[in-house]
């Protein structure tokens, strides 16, 4: 080998071990530098292992600690974990039973529940979600739902983490709050029995969730109860009752408690003897009454078709409203019973009325058809002795005399009746009377024969009232002294005294007297003490008649042949 | 550069032209390696320049050509080392339109601070490819010699023609059509 070759070789040879020893150097820095990252590597596992750690007993720490139900459900609905709280409340353990939410949810709340976890698998979020659930006892309770969905690494939703809170409670205070209010507003205001029983039966079914809600009504006198107002099943159209049932007080529940007076919840019907059915069996009853001042005025009664229906809560609140309602209740019966009794009382009145009427036209008719028979025997008679004045004798031409007296009697007396029952009250002819005025007057019209004397004592007063009556009662007594005087001289005296609230007169006179016991009599229609000619035994009762319509008294006082004075007293 | 460019060209040199060559030219260029390469060391890219200059002047073969031998040369070593990597290609043309999305980004993992050049596609069909191929180095011809053996790997071949888009050949265009048999 030559010596360049060797050369060749032995710089080769170097260049080799130089290549080696930096290839040795890179994978001493290589290695180096990889224990270093794996160092680095084994403290942030470290940290991150411990970290999760923490997160995790943070979350377990919720999960146990939270006092709401907590739980992870799988998106296809299969519950992977519970909380203590949660197996408490929905009555399963995990690790004894396979769950899926479906299990859950009361059935009539599925179709609402399955669209609110749509909307979380859409938004991520769902809360205020309120739906009943049904625990392993069979319990029904409301529930208020907040969850979320919980995503792996690829952001594929793997389950949801759910908190349920129990608002049972809460949702029943509220109902019963709601409830009162809402029956509160309802019946203020309204005066109509059936419409505040119609609102009753509305509010308190809604509220007990049932279609059968009865109100009745207690007829004291008949002691009966009649159902005024129904929801549901029983209502009739434009609230009216379907198959009205009255009961007797006693009879069934509702019947019973109405006699006892205290409320009742029947838990299952079908053993219940009073039990009476009305529109179909139901197997749980709530009764209770509407007590007024003590006594029972109505009765609230649901039926349910579930045995056990109705709870001591239930029972409470309808007392509640039963105690609300029933001063509204009362006052509505009492409004109803006077509006009967002003309806009997203005028939009462209408039939007066026409009776007046009646006998007013009843009178006109009668007087005029009895008038005019009358003058034409009056007619008929004075011809006779008109035609035969010559032929008849002394007695005959007397006799004719006293059927002309007796003719003319008789129609005064059917003229007084008529004027007798035309008396009457009439308020349109009221104006001011000078009375004196009036009297004097009618002292100079009226016939006074010589040996009377009038005397007017005291100025008579102005007076509001009907001049004709006044008249007529003026002219009656002044008319019955004069004709009740001695044949000489007569005296009459009309005298006048104002008294705090009425006006006094008198009339008398110094004739022959009325006896005593005559003194009631005399006022009394047709009685008449002494018949004369122009007596028709009217006169009196017709001034009585005008004394009482304007509210006055009349009474006399007499003494046989010494006189009689009347006196009377006019409302001021 | 990567040490593996290095020791794999300076075998083939002594392969090729022998021993004595690998001295030489080591000699006439001015290292600060020494001539010492490690196939996971990093050195100049200009040794690398320096020693093909000499080489080509030597032999009297042009950089070019050279390079497209050696690349020739180091498609097999390639292949040798990365069989998993060729293994995932089923088309010369799928292969290479994925240089810069795969290939090269497996290459970085290995040799992390590796100067790679960047081919952009231009356009692609079943049968052809149009690639930019940008690097300060401007070893198109390097590249040429791969995409060669990538055809005949393949047991495939192509018509490619190169187009100088920068006269330094520091963008070149390459326009690659294979003929189908």
């Amino acid at each position: 080998m030559t010596e360049v070759k060797i050369d060749i070789l032995k710089r080769a040879l170097l260049r080799q071990k130089m290549a080696r020893k930096q290839a040795e150097k890179i994978l001493e820095d290589k290695s180096l530098a990889l224990f270093k990252t794996s160092e680095q590597l084994k403290r942030v596992n470290h940290k991150l292992e411990s970290l999760l750690n923490e997160k995790q007993s943070q979350l377990k720490g919720v999960f146990e600690n939270i006092n709401d139900a907590y739980l992870v459900v799988g998106i296809d609905g299969v519950i992977l974990k519970m909380n203590d709280v949660a197996e408490v409340f929905f009555g399963y353990k995990l690790n004894e039973t396979k769950l899926k939410v479906k299990d859950l949810i009361l059935k009539e709340d599925y179709e609402y529940a399955k669209k609110n976890f749509a909307q979380l698998l859409k938004n991520k979020k769902l809360s205020n979600c309120i739906l009943r659930i049904i625990n392993s006892k069979k319990q029904i309770k409301w529930v208020n739902i907040s969850a979320s969905i919980g995503k792996d690494n690829n952001n594929r939703p793997i389950a949801s983490q759910c908190i349920v809170r129990d608002i049972t409670k809460q949702r029943e205070e509220q109902l019963v709050l709601d409830l009162v209010s809402n029956t509160a507003k309802s019946v203020l205001g309204k005066e109509d029995i059936n419409e505040i029983a119609w609102e009753i039966s509305s509010n308190i079914a809604k509220y007990l969730n049932t279609n059968d809600c009865v109100i009745y009504l207690a007829n004291e006198e008949n002691k009966t109860l009649e159902q005024i107002a129904a929801y549901g099943e029983k209502k009739g159209k434009k609230n009216t009752v379907k198959n009205k049932i009255v009961l007797p007080i006693g009879k069934g529940i509702v019947g019973s408690v109405a006699e006892k007076g205290i409320s009742e919840i029947i838990k299952d019907t079908s053993v219940d003897q009073r039990y009476v059915v009305d529109e179909a069996q139901r197997n749980s009853e709530i009764t209770v009454p509407i007590i007024s001042q003590g006594r029972v005025i109505g009765i609230i009664d649901a039926e349910h078709k579930r045995k056990n229906y109705f709870t001591e809560t239930h029972l409470n609140t309808i007392e509640n409203i039963a105690n609300l309602v029933s001063l509204q209740l009362k006052s509505a019966i009492n409004l109803r019973e006077r509006k009967q009794i002003e309806q009997k009382n203005k028939d009462l009145l209408s039939k007066l009325s026409r009776s007046n009427d009646e006998l007013k036209e009843y009178a006109h008719i009668v007087s005029h058809d009895l008038k005019s028979p009358l003058r034409s025997i009056a007619a008929l008679t004075n011809w006779i002795k008109t035609d035969n004045k010559d032929k008849f004798g002394e007695y005959s031409l007397q006799n004719f005399a006293d059927i002309e007296v007796t003719l003319e009697n008789m129609e005064n007396l059917i003229s007084d009746i008529l004027r007798f029952s035309s008396i009457e009250e009439n308020d349109k002819e009221v104006e001011e009377i000078n009375l004196d005025e009036l009297v004097k007057k009618l002292i100079q019209i009226i016939y006074v024969p010589k040996s009377v004397s009038i005397n007017i004592k005291n100025i008579l007063p102005v007076v509001n009232g009907d001049k004709i009556k006044f008249q007529q009662l003026f002219q009656n007594l002044i008319g019955n002294a004069i004709k009740f005087s001695r044949t000489d001289s007569a005296i009459i005296n009309i005298d006048y005294e104002e008294l705090e609230f009425y006006h006094k007169f008198s009339v008398q006179d110094n004739g022959i007297g009325i006896e005593k016991r005559h003194f009631d009599k005399i006022f009394k229609i047709f009685q008449f003490l002494k018949k004369s000619e122009n007596s028709s035994g009217i006169g009196l009762s017709i001034v009585k008649k005008i004394v009482n319509i304007y509210k006055g008294d009349i009474w006399l006082e007499s003494e046989i042949n010494k006189g009689t004075t009347f006196y009377f007293t006019i409302k001021k | 550069m990567k040490g593996i460019v290095f020791t794999e060209f300076l075998e083939l040199v002594e392969d090729k032209f022998g021993i004595e060559m690998v001295d030489a030219i080591i000699a006439e260029s001015k290292l600060d390696s020494k001539g010492a390469y490690t196939a996971i060391g990093t050195y100049k890219f200009s040794e690398m320049l320096q020693l093909l200059e000499n080489l080509s002047n030597n032999t009297g073969i042009s950089i070019d050509n050279l390079l497209l031998v050696y690349a020739e040369h180091f498609f097999s070593v390639l292949q040798t080392s990365y069989p998993g990597l060729l293994a995932t290609y089923k088309d010369p043309i799928e292969m290479l339109s994925s240089i810069e999305n795969h290939i090269h980004i497996e290459v970085m993992k290995i040799y992390p601070d590796a100067e790679l050049p960047i081919f952009i596609v231009e356009e692609k069909t079943e049968n052809s490819l149009i690639m930019i191929y940008k690097s300060s180095r401007a070893m198109h011809h390097f590249g040429l010699g791969l995409m060669n053996k990538t055809f005949e790997y393949f047991n495939s071949s192509a018509k490619i023609i190169l187009e100088k888009i920068k006269e330094d050949g520091t963008e070149v265009r390459f326009l690659i059509n294979k003929i189908n048999d």
